[in-house]
């Protein structure tokens, strides 16, 4: 009962509009004065959440992100997918959706993804017939493979909360990530196949084909650079990321040779944004989490768990539903902040694989950035397409469907997600 | 949500590319947000420089094959620097990510109650956070608190930035609740 009222509460003072980090920390500072009578253990609480060497992968990646797309570096990935899927029936659906997937392991972010590969997705896409809908629903859905596939924020910032494997969790993401890509790939070459009105690109030729990977070629090469490392268990995630912007650095300025000092500076403050934006949240997700131990609240919890005598899978189900209706109305990072604290000593109780359930959640996390009223992606297809949202809403409702299968699919079969980690001989 | 659905179409802007006019803030608002533009300035800096620790640290590691100690614990502080420096920074963008389906359709006095709501929470929380970090620092300085890893830095030093960080936000924020109550803007 008490967990219902504070996320009650919660959820109220956030829909006034006030920072995530702002409702966060003022729900946490009530009742740490409430039950403490003291503030003092606050700053600890946040400064010792900051001060983790691990995090610094995150401004690292953003970083890479925001060189890789400054200098263009990414912008012929969607004609390279295109040249070699585009001829098929549904072959320009695939294409986005390819295109979304690398650019995914690239850059880390959905919004990025969606934002860069909208941008000339969409208009090829309706140019060959299909309908403003199903290109929105596409690439809003394509672009929230950003979080699954590796390098991930929110993977990272789950691992920190969790203190989990960052790498066990890339390489975990790693089956869901390509089975959720060919889920989407699939439902295009069926609209390919069921709908006339469709067109493919005509053939370009091997040599054609050929010319569009070159073009690319600096772009397909960076996961392999980034991510081959720690799947090898040779580097950190944050070795990885740095390595990932020594690699985009030398690619924007000695291959494509746009990118100079004053890139180099926007860059630098880009970050700075991204990830005080982020880490902010990080630290009014810290003092709520320790507010809500003070009060017991993930005890209590337990207990009514095993009150109602509940097994792990029906716990799972239970968590996965309600942060299926957080995610109509929060931000994702805000979500996995918030509930993981609540929930982490109930899925240890219930000797639940911490690495299987943070694949869950980001799934889960891809539903919640294309469920209205507020879903990052819808805003970002709405922006770039000048779009009703009501049209992008009805594209993305097949992905809806998409990836609840896919939640489904990892759910029933764990191997799915820690197959992979088990063979890199993670332990998990 | 608020996002920047055109950020990475200004290529090449300027740092200033999405401050919003600022004719009708007071003295002591555009002060602060000097001071913001400042502490943001020096936080990319160490952007830049966490980039250069972790790149020196791979090439020392395995190159090399000579690895240095203490590169995890400098990264950790430089994170909290580089946060509590830039936190203004995206309160004067308004980029903090908010959830605004129901403060983007208010408009008049109403919308103008909920920026002061929620500006003011924003200084309540970074003033708590000033203040305890306060008592942080000054217990570290006085018992003489030492990091713990290879490096054995007093630790006021990188809690310090939670202070500046903080008190940068919380005069922000404060400065932005007496602009909306005080003068005089044209109503959205």
């Amino acid at each position: 009962m008490t967990t219902l009222l504070i996320l009650a509460i919660l959820i109220a003072l956030l829909l006034t509009g006030m920072p995530i980090f702002a409702g966060l920390g003022l729900t946490a500072i009530v009742i740490t004065v409430a039950s403490e009578g003291s503030i003092s253990s606050i700053a600890d609480t946040v400064f010792a959440k900051l001060d983790n060497a691990l995090l610094t992968a995150i401004p690292m990646f953003a970083f890479m992100a925001h060189v890789m797309i400054r200098s263009k570096v990414v912008d012929d990935l969607y004609d390279a997918a295109n040249a070699l899927v585009g001829h098929f029936k549904g072959g320009l659906g695939v294409a986005t959706v390819l295109a979304c997937t690398v650019f995914a392991a690239i850059s880390g972010s959905s919004v990025a993804t969606a934002l860069t590969i909208g941008s000339s997705a969409i208009p090829q896409m309706q140019r060959f017939g299909y309908r403003p809908s199903d290109t929105y629903g596409v690439i809003a859905a394509g672009g929230t493979l950003g979080i699954l596939i590796p390098p991930s924020g929110p993977l990272i910032l789950y691992a920190v909360v969790s203190e989990t494997s960052i790498g066990a969790l890339f390489i975990a993401g790693l089956i869901p990530g390509i089975m959720m890509a060919m889920l989407f790939a699939s439902y295009s070459i069926a609209q390919g196949y069921f709908r006339s009105e469709l067109r493919q690109t005509v053939w370009i030729g091997l040599a054609g084909c050929g010319h569009a990977m070159r073009k690319s070629i600096w772009s397909l090469l960076m996961p392999p650079v980034v991510l081959g490392g720690i799947y090898m268990g040779i580097f950190t995630a944050s070795e990885a990321a740095g390595i990932g912007c020594i690699y985009a650095l030398f690619v924007g300025s000695v291959i494509y040779r746009n990118f100079g000092i004053k890139d180099l500076a926007q860059t630098a403050y880009d970050t700075v944004c991204t990830t005080a934006m982020l880490f902010m949240i990080l630290g009014g997700a810290a003092m709520f989490g320790h507010a809500v131990t003070i009060i017991r609240l993930p005890i209590e919890l337990m207990e009514t768990v095993t009150a109602l005598g509940l097994g792990p899978m029906q716990f799972i189900l239970v968590v996965m539903f309600v942060i299926f209706i957080l995610g109509m109305f929060l931000e994702t990072i805000a979500i996995i902040l918030i509930t993981t604290p609540i929930v982490l000593p109930a899925l240890m109780q219930f000797d639940v694989n911490l690495i299987w359930y943070g694949i869950l959640l980001m799934i889960n996390l891809e539903l919640a950035l294309i469920t209205p009223p507020v879903g990052m992606n819808l805003f970002v297809i709405k922006g770039i397409a000048n779009a009703p949202l009501a049209e992008v809403i009805r594209g993305v409702l097949p992905y809806v469907v998409l990836m609840l299968i896919g939640l489904a699919l990892v759910l029933l079969f764990e191997p799915l997600a820690l197959w992979l980690p088990q063979l890199a001989g993670f332990g998990v | 949500m608020k996002f920047d659905e055109n950020k990475y179409e200004h290529q090449g802007g300027g740092v200033f590319e999405t401050t919003p006019p600022d004719g009708s803030r007071s003295w002591f608002t555009k002060g602060v947000n000097f001071l913001a533009i400042t502490a943001s300035i020096t936080s990319a800096l160490l952007v830049v420089l966490t980039l250069g620790v972790t790149a020196f640290s791979v090439f020392r590691r395995y190159v090399l094959g000579n690895p240095l100690t203490w590169t995890d614990e400098l990264s950790g502080f430089l994170v909290v620097a580089i946060v509590m420096l830039g936190a203004a920074e995206v309160l004067r963008r308004g980029e903090h990510v908010s959830v605004d389906i129901l403060s983007e359709r208010a408009t008049g006095r109403k919308r103008k109650l909920l920026d002061f709501w929620s500006n003011l929470s924003v200084a309540i929380v970074s003033g708590v956070l000033f203040a305890s970090g306060w008592n942080a620092v000054m217990f570290s300085r006085r018992i003489g608190v030492y990091s713990d890893g290879y490096l054995e830095a007093p630790l006021w030093i990188p809690q310090a930035f939670l202070l500046v960080g903080a008190g940068l936000l919380c005069l922000l924020a404060t400065a932005r609740c007496l602009d909306l109550v005080l003068l005089r803007r044209p109503e959205k």
